[in-house]
Formats: structure tokens, C-alpha cells, sequence
């Protein structure tokens, strides 16, 4: 359990770390690195909240997929422009004020709320199995409205892609 | 038992009426174009059997007294709003009025618009206001009453538009969209201050007793608002002329029997709740649109806007009664209002009609609507001229016509009301008398100008077919005092139906009023019978009485200015002098104060908002990241004044 | 359990700097991420949630929120490189279309 523990604080302190340098970095290069790190570390604590078919979810999808996604978006944009993609910041004040006042929300609407933990799960070990079983039962529903919106945004992006390239031919 | 079963029948009768014009909509919306010119047969034949269940019904209500239906809408926090139907023999008249006003412009359209291209859309919004408009009759719940006032005024919309290709119907349709939004506004703040203090928009359940008598007041104010815009009285009217660039069928159903007086016919439904405040400004509003309308209507040329402005001033003489004690009167005259101006509009159209078939013949390019470019029609036309004639008694309210008998009812509530003292009530009075007296002459002068007079031109017209002639004929026959009630000058038979306290009757109201129309027609004959146009004006000014007066002015002017012109020697000249120098003291300083004081107050405000405006202005700058900043600051604030 | 309001504190960070992100960056791809950012700070949200519930809503709450999230991402790109090809740029105060419109 405390060894639980620690790892919980250190991938917190990872998170943290790495959503704090993609505040103050200029690359956007660097800037989709450290989000890499921050949702591997975010998978780390998925998995150690009891959440291990999430936490492969999140390593899978976002790691693996998104953004490599989006590392191959900057590069190709960076490509056409022909120079490193610097970014500038603007309405950095109103924005600081806006996020800060929403963290304070936020934390002050944690405060308020008493959760009540039941001791629930925890003592449960098969949670991957359960999972897969209410997925094609309980959820089946929403599982297949899911992969029609994946299916549905797959050609959506493809098709978008593709006429670019078209229009730029002709 | 049985009277589970026998409410069981009403309210599937009822959903009956209620859903078989929309059913009708909905065929002619999913009906092909290739097949248009089933859709009039099919809306009409439906039309027809929703009337015949109205009728059944209306007598199934008579048998069996009230009868109201709700079930849970919307559920917020045990607060629950129903949607219902609610059905008196009041209402009952109501929804009769609509169907049958409905089935015969229905079957005259089907003749009128025959060679229109886009049959499909004309009869399937038709069905869809009949739909509406019931519904906004029967319900029982000013919140579902709402939402039927806001689909009679899309269709009315879609309607006004019918012809999308000519620019003035397309501004007009906007014209009414926006004006009755206006209003809309008004009716919904209205409806929120009732749900503030009452959490119950139920007609029958709204009492006033929860609510403070000012936001009482507010609220009343605000839904009358609503009704300005919706019964075209007297800020908002200018809407309505100009809805009759739409289709006259449609001009005959929606804007002069059924949907402009939903205004008049939801002031009377929620009577309880306005305060007398509220009814002082609804009477006053009243009698301003019943004059203004009538005034307007006697200076037009086109048939369509004079019968317009006619519409407007008897919308306006129904709100003046229900404003001044005569509600009872006021709905009845709305009923007869529906038969005998839709009967008009459609003997207007039934012209136009016959004028254009001919002009189409001919090659003529003459405006048809103008009446001084007709005439002569009733030789021609003499089955529009029968039912004109009788429609227009109705409106002129001459004896033995419907417009009579509830014209009386409406002045005898009124003098009631006004009382023996005089007030401020007296004028109301005098402003219905007026509207009483200006209505026959406006009649007659249409009457005049179309029929009577010698055409100028020499046009073969043909009388309108069949099935525009039938529901012209049904019209006034509905019109006539015969089919209302068996006794023209007492007026018991079919009101002591409608109410549970019947006025004394007032002989010599009735004896005044007759009177009246009388000598208004023979004024009116007089006027327009020597010659054509500008003899209206002379009327309101007979030329020899102003001779007169100029005259006896000028010679009291003459041996005054004798007198006059000597003290003005000796006295005033000095005076002046005297007033002369202290004005130019005065206006230096006035001067002086206007540059310094005024310009710079002035030019301040000026400056003040042109800078809020730069400020404002660059918050909408195109970006859409500023877009969002604000937005969320916005939400943010909200969400922390709803916190604190 | 004290680590539960340590990672509430970690999850209102991960929004508002999310938040802050898609307010001030002047790039598209940025504005994509700070996106994702916040999607990922409610997945966290949920799945704490679930721990202190019993059953298994939360998990499948955020399994679907990152199937969105996915498809969020996937549209997103393609429209940037979209307007990319259009305008030449991926600094979306520069494709201000939204003003021209008076």
C-alpha cells in the first residue's frame, strides 16, 4: 500500500511537471512531448486507482495514437511553412485571471462536497473481466453508438484531408 | 360509468378536431408535386370532416357541461406544468367559428389559387394554422396556449409570404414576423411573472389572489402587449395593410376572422387576472385603433387594405369593449366579426379574381384592386354583390344582421359601464359612437365605388365559379341576424347561451344606434353618389359651414382690428420696446449657456459612447480565442453571483 | 483517504491550465492539445469518482469520453490542416473571417 502510494505521488508530481512545462515552453514541438508524458503519467495513476483497462485505454489511444496524430500534424505543417513552429501567447492576463479564478472554483467546490467513500471495489480483483462483461451487456448501446461516431469521424476526417489535396492539384 | 364513457367520447372527439388538420398539413407536406391537385381535395374533404366533428362535439359539450382533459408536461421540482384541453360551449363557438371559417375559404381556394404553382405549400400551411388555431383555442394552459399562438403566427408568416417571388410579400411576412415577436416578448415576460408568484399557468387554477396587484399589473400590461401585436391595435398595427400581400383566401381566415382576434379571444380568457389599470389602458388603446382604423379605411383605394383597416378598427372596438366592462359583448361581435369579414374578404377576392380572369383576356394592365379603376359590378357580378351587400350591413351593423345585434350588446355593456357621472369613461363612449357612426360610410363608399357606380372601362366579366360562390353565400348567411338569433332586436336567444347574466335591454340605445347608421348612410350617399374622391375630406369639413364661419370672423375681425389698432399705438408698441431689450439680455445669456453648458454636455455624451463603443467594439474582433475569453468570464461571473 | 484530494487538486490544475492553453496560444495544434488536456483532467475526475462509488460507471464514462476524445482529435487535425491549406497558417487570429461578416 505505501508502495501504491508512492508511486500515485510520483506520477502526480510527473503530471504536474509536465503540464507546468507546456504552459511555459514556445515549442510546440516540446509542448506535445510533455502532454505525452503527462497522459502516461495520468495512465499511471489510472491504473493504480483500480482503472488497468483505462490506464491501457489511455496508453493505447492517446500515447500511441492521438498523439502521434499530432506529431505528424506539427511536422507536416512545419514542413509547408518551412520554419520551427514558435507559438506566441495572447490575452495572457485575462486568461491567467479566468484559470485561476476557475481553479479556485473548482478546489473550493471539492472542499464543500464530503464524499463518502464506500468501500467498494477495491476488494474486487477482476476488474478487466467485468468490464468486458458489461460492455457487451449493460453498455452495449452506447459501445456501438461509439464506434459509429469513430467510424463517422474517420471518413469525416479522410474525406477533408483528401479534398485538400485535391484542391491544391487543381 | 356513463360519464366516464361519454367524457372518454369528447376527448377523442376533441383530439379528433385538433388532429385532422394537422393530418391534412401532413399529407400535403408528403405529398408529390406531381400529384398537386389532390391536395385541395384532400384538405378540403378533411377540413369538412373536422367540421362535422365539431359540430358533433359542440353538441356532446351542450349535453354534458365543461369538460376539460390534462396530463403532466413538464415536471421542474414538483412543479408541474399541464398540458390540457379545455371545452365550454363558449369555447366550443370558438372552435366552430374557426372550422367553419376555415372550411369555406378552403373550398374557395380551391378555385382561387387553382392556377397557383405551389398548391401543395398554400393548402398544407392552411391546415397546419387550422391545427394551431384550435389548438390555441382549446388549450387549457397559457403555456401551451403560447406555443399555439407562436405556430398561428408561423404559419401566418409562411401565408403572408405565400407569393415569395414578389419583394413587397416577402417584406410584409417579415414585417409581421418581427412586430408580432415584439409582442411575443411580452406575452412571454408576462407569462413569467405569473409563474414567479403563481408556479401555475392553468387558466381555469390562475387566480390573482397570490400576486402582488404590482407585478399583477406588470403582467397583465405585459400580455396585453402580446395582443397588440397580435390583434394589430394601435402601436403596432401597420403590419396587418401590408399582410394582405399574401393570398385574399388567406387574408379572409388568418388576418380578419380567426388569428388576429386570438388576441381579443385570450384577453377574454384571462379576464380575471387584469387589474383595473390594466383594463383602463386596454379600453384606451382600444378606441385609439378603432378610430385610427376607421379613419384609415376611409381614405384607401385598395379593397384588400380598406377591408384591412376595417379589420383594425372592429379588432380595435372588441379590445375597447373587453377593456370597458363589455367582454361578453366583445366576444360575441368577435364571433360575428369572423363570418361577416371573412364573408367581405372573400367577395374581394372573388372581384379581383374576376377582375383579373378579364384583364388576362384582354392584355389591360390595371391595378385591380383599385376601386377607382372598378365599378359597375353589380350587374356583373351579382352573387358577389348579394353577399357583399349583407356582409357589409353586418359590418355597418345595420338591424337584422349579426353586426347589429352585438354592436348593441357591446354599447349597451358600455353605457353600463360609463355610468350616469361624467369621467374619463365618457370619451370611450363617445369613440365607440364615433366608430359606429364612420363604419357605414366607409362601407358605403366601397359599396359605391365597386358596384354601384358606372364602370370606366368596358370589360366582359364573367360571375365567379361555384365553389366561390357557396362559401360567399354561407358567409352571409351566417351573417344574417336570422342564423344567430330569432329575434333581431332582442338580443336573448343564442347570448343567453354565452351568458349567465343577460344587460337589460336599453331601448333607446337600440333606437340611437339605428339612428345613427342611418344617418350615416344617407350622409354617405350624399357625399360619394355626386361625385368620386375628395368629397370624403368635405364631409369631415362641410365646405359651407367653414364658408360661413370664415365669413362672421372676418367681420367681428374688422371693427376688433379698429379698436385694436389704436391701444396698440399708444400701449403696446411701448411694452414691446420693453420686452425687446430684456429678450436680447435673455438670449445672450441663453446663448452663452447653450455653447458652454448644453454643446459640452452634448458632446460629452457623445464622446463617452463612441469610447464604450471602441471598447465593446474590439471585444467582437474576429478572433475566435477573444470570442471564447469573454464568454467563459461571463459564465464565470454568473456562476459566482449565483454562489454568493 | 488523503491522496483523493490531492488528485482533485490535480485535476482542477490539469483543466484550468487546459483552459489557459486554449485561451493564449496562438496556434491551432496548441488549442487542440490544451483540449485534450481538459478531456483527460475529467477523465481523471471520473475515475476518482469511481473509486469512491460502487460499480463501474465512472470507468465506462471515461472509457467513452476518450473514444470522443478520439474522434474530437481526428476531425480536429483534419480541419486544421484544412484551413492550413486555405489561409497558409495554423494561428487562428490570422484567419478572422468571423469579423468580415457585417
Amino acid at each position: 500500500m505505501s508502495y501504491g502510494n508512492l508511486f500515485l505521488y510520483l506520477f502526480m508530481l510527473s503530471a504536474f511537471v509536465s503540464v507546468a512545462a507546456m504552459l511555459f515552453t514556445r515549442t510546440i514541438f516540446f509542448a506535445a512531448l510533455s502532454l505525452i508524458v503527462c497522459l502516461l503519467s495520468i495512465s499511471g495513476i489510472f491504473a493504480l486507482l483500480n482503472a488497468e483497462f483505462l490506464a491501457i485505454t489511455q496508453i493505447v489511444i492517446y500515447a500511441g495514437g492521438v498523439l502521434v496524430l499530432i506529431l505528424f500534424g506539427i511536422m507536416l505543417t512545419n514542413k509547408i511553412s518551412g520554419k520551427p513552429l514558435l507559438m506566441e501567447a495572447h490575452h495572457s492576463i485575462p486568461g491567467m485571471i479566468i484559470s485561476i479564478v476557475l481553479f479556485l472554483l473548482l478546489v473550493d467546490a471539492y472542499q464543500k462536497t464530503s464524499f463518502t467513500a464506500t468501500e467498494s471495489i477495491q476488494l474486487q480483483s477482476n476488474h478487466i473481466n467485468h468490464i468486458g462483461t458489461n460492455l457487451m451487456s449493460t453498455y452495449v448501446a452506447p459501445f456501438e453508438v461509439a464506434g459509429l461516431l469513430l467510424l463517422v469521424s474517420l471518413i469525416g476526417a479522410a474525406l477533408m484531408a483528401s479534398l485538400t489535396k485535391k484542391n491544391n492539384n487543381a | 360509468m356513463t360519464e366516464t364513457i361519454s367524457s372518454s367520447f369528447s376527448l377523442w372527439l376533441a383530439f379528433c378536431v385538433l388532429g385532422i388538420p394537422l393530418l391534412s398539413a401532413l399529407i400535403c407536406f408528403i405529398i408529390s408535386d406531381k400529384v398537386a391537385w389532390l391536395a385541395p381535395l384532400f384538405s378540403s374533404l378533411l377540413i369538412m370532416t373536422s367540421t362535422i366533428i365539431a359540430i358533433i362535439l359542440f353538441f356532446q359539450i351542450t349535453k354534458t357541461g365543461t369538460f376539460s382533459y390534462s396530463w403532466p408536461w413538464i415536471s421542474i421540482s414538483q412543479k408541474t406544468i399541464h398540458a390540457g384541453i379545455l371545452l365550454d360551449s363558449k369555447i366550443m363557438i370558438m372552435v366552430l367559428v374557426v372550422n367553419l371559417v376555415s372550411l369555406v375559404v378552403h373550398l374557395f381556394s380551391i378555385s382561387y389559387m387553382a392556377e397557383d404553382n405551389a398548391l401543395v405549400r398554400y393548402f398544407g400551411m392552411l391546415g397546419f394554422f387550422t391545427f394551431a388555431m384550435i389548438g390555441l383555442v382549446m388549450s387549457s394552459n397559457l403555456l401551451v396556449l403560447f406555443c399555439f399562438w407562436e405556430l398561428v403566427g408561423f404559419s401566418s408568416y409562411r401565408l403572408i409570404g405565400h407569393w415569395h417571388e414578389k419583394p413587397e410579400a416577402v417584406n410584409a411576412a417579415t414585417k409581421a414576423f418581427i412586430i408580432n415577436r415584439v409582442g411575443d416578448l411580452g406575452f412571454l415576460i408576462g407569462l413569467m411573472i405569473l409563474w414567479s408568484y403563481s408556479s401555475n399557468l392553468d387558466i381555469t387554477e390562475l387566480t390573482p389572489n397570490y400576486i402582488p396587484s404590482g407585478w399583477l399589473t406588470a403582467a397583465g400590461a405585459c400580455i396585453f402587449i402580446g395582443v397588440i401585436s397580435k390583434s394589430a391595435q394601435f402601436p403596432l398595427f401597420n403590419w396587418l395593410p401590408d399582410a394582405m400581400e399574401g393570398p385574399t383566401p388567406v387574408s379572409a381566415l388568418i388576418h380578419a376572422a380567426t388569428m388576429v382576434a386570438a388576441g381579443v379571444y385570450v384577453l377574454i380568457r384571462i379576464e380575471n387576472l387584469f387589474t383595473t389599470e390594466v383594463f383602463v389602458v386596454i379600453s384606451i388603446v382600444g378606441v385609439i385603433t378603432a378610430i385610427a382604423g376607421a379613419m384609415g379605411a376611409l381614405f384607401q383605394y385598395d379593397i384588400k387594405k380598406i377591408l384591412a383597416y376595417s379589420t383594425i378598427s372592429q379588432l380595435g372596438y372588441m379590445v375597447m369593449a373587453v377593456g370597458s366592462g363589455a367582454a361578453e359583448g366583445g366576444y360575441l361581435h368577435l364571433l360575428h366579426h369572423a363570418f361577416f369579414k371573412a364573408g367581405l374578404f372573400l367577395a374581394a377576392g372573388a372581384i379581383i379574381h374576376a377582375m383579373y380572369q378579364s384583364y388576362h383576356h384582354h392584355e389591360v394592365k390595371i391595378d385591380v384592386q383599385d376601386i377607382r379603376n372598378l365599378g359597375g359590378l353589380r350587374k356583373k357580378l351579382p352573387i358577389t354583390f348579394l353577399s357583399f351587400i349583407i356582409c357589409g350591413a353586418a359590418l355597418a351593423g345595420i338591424p337584422f344582421t349579426s353586426g347589429f345585434v352585438s354592436k348593441e350588446l357591446i354599447l349597451t355593456q358600455m353605457a353600463q359601464w360609463s355610468g350616469i357621472a361624467f369621467s374619463w369613461k365618457w370619451f370611450i363612449l363617445i369613440g365607440a359612437w364615433m366608430v359606429s357612426f364612420v363604419t357605414p360610410i366607409y362601407i358605403f363608399r366601397m359599396i359605391w365605388f365597386l358596384f354601384l357606380k358606372d364602370a370606366k372601362h368596358q370589360l366582359e366579366i364573367i360571375e365567379v365559379p361555384l365553389i366561390m360562390r357557396i362559401p360567399m353565400l354561407v358567409l352571409s348567411l351566417c351573417s344574417l341576424a336570422l342564423f344567430v338569433t330569432f329575434a333581431p332586436f332582442h338580443i336573448s336567444s343564442m347570448i343567453n347561451f354565452l351568458l349567465a347574466t343577460f344587460p337589460a335591454m336599453n331601448l333607446s340605445i337600440t333606437i340611437l344606434s339605428t339612428l345613427m347608421v342611418v344617418i350615416s348612410l344617407i350622409s354617405a350617399y350624399f357625399i360619394y353618389s355626386k361625385n368620386d374622391l375628395h368629397h370624403a375630406r368635405e364631409f369631415l369639413f362641410p365646405h359651407f359651414y367653414l364658408d360661413w364661419i370664415y365669413d362672421q370672423t372676418l367681420i367681428i375681425a374688422n371693427v376688433w382690428a379698429e379698436f385694436v389698432h389704436k391701444i396698440d399705438r399708444k400701449v403696446i408698441d411701448k411694452l414691446i420696446h420693453g420686452i425687446t431689450y430684456f429678450q436680447v439680455t435673455v438670449a445672450h445669456l441663453v446663448g452663452w449657456t447653450d455653447r458652454f453648458l448644453v454643446d459640452g454636455l452634448v458632446n460629452g455624451v457623445a464622446y463617452s459612447a463612441k469610447g464604450i463603443g471602441t471598447i465593446t467594439r474590439s471585444l467582437a474582433n474576429g478572433k475566435i480565442q477573444s470570442y471564447l475569453l469573454w464568454t467563459l468570464a461571463g459564465l464565470l461571473i454568473f456562476i459566482l453571483w449565483v454562489l454568493s | 483517504m488523503p491522496e483523493h484530494n490531492l488528485l482533485f487538486f490535480l485535476g482542477a490544475f490539469l483543466f484550468s491550465s487546459g483552459l489557459y492553453i486554449v485561451f493564449t496560444k496562438k496556434n491551432a495544434i496548441m488549442i487542440l492539445l490544451g483540449i485534450e488536456l481538459m478531456l483527460n483532467a475529467a477523465n481523471l475526475n471520473l475515475v476518482i469518482f469511481n473509486q469512491l462509488t460502487t460499480g463501474y460507471d465512472g470507468q465506462f464514462f471515461a472509457l467513452f469520453v476518450i473514444v470522443v476524445a478520439v474522434c474530437e482529435a481526428a476531425v480536429g487535425l483534419a480541419l486544421i490542416f484544412r484551413i492550413y491549406h486555405y489561409f497558409h497558417t495554423s494561428v487562428p487570429d490570422q484567419f478572422s473571417d468571423l469579423k468580415e461578416i457585417n
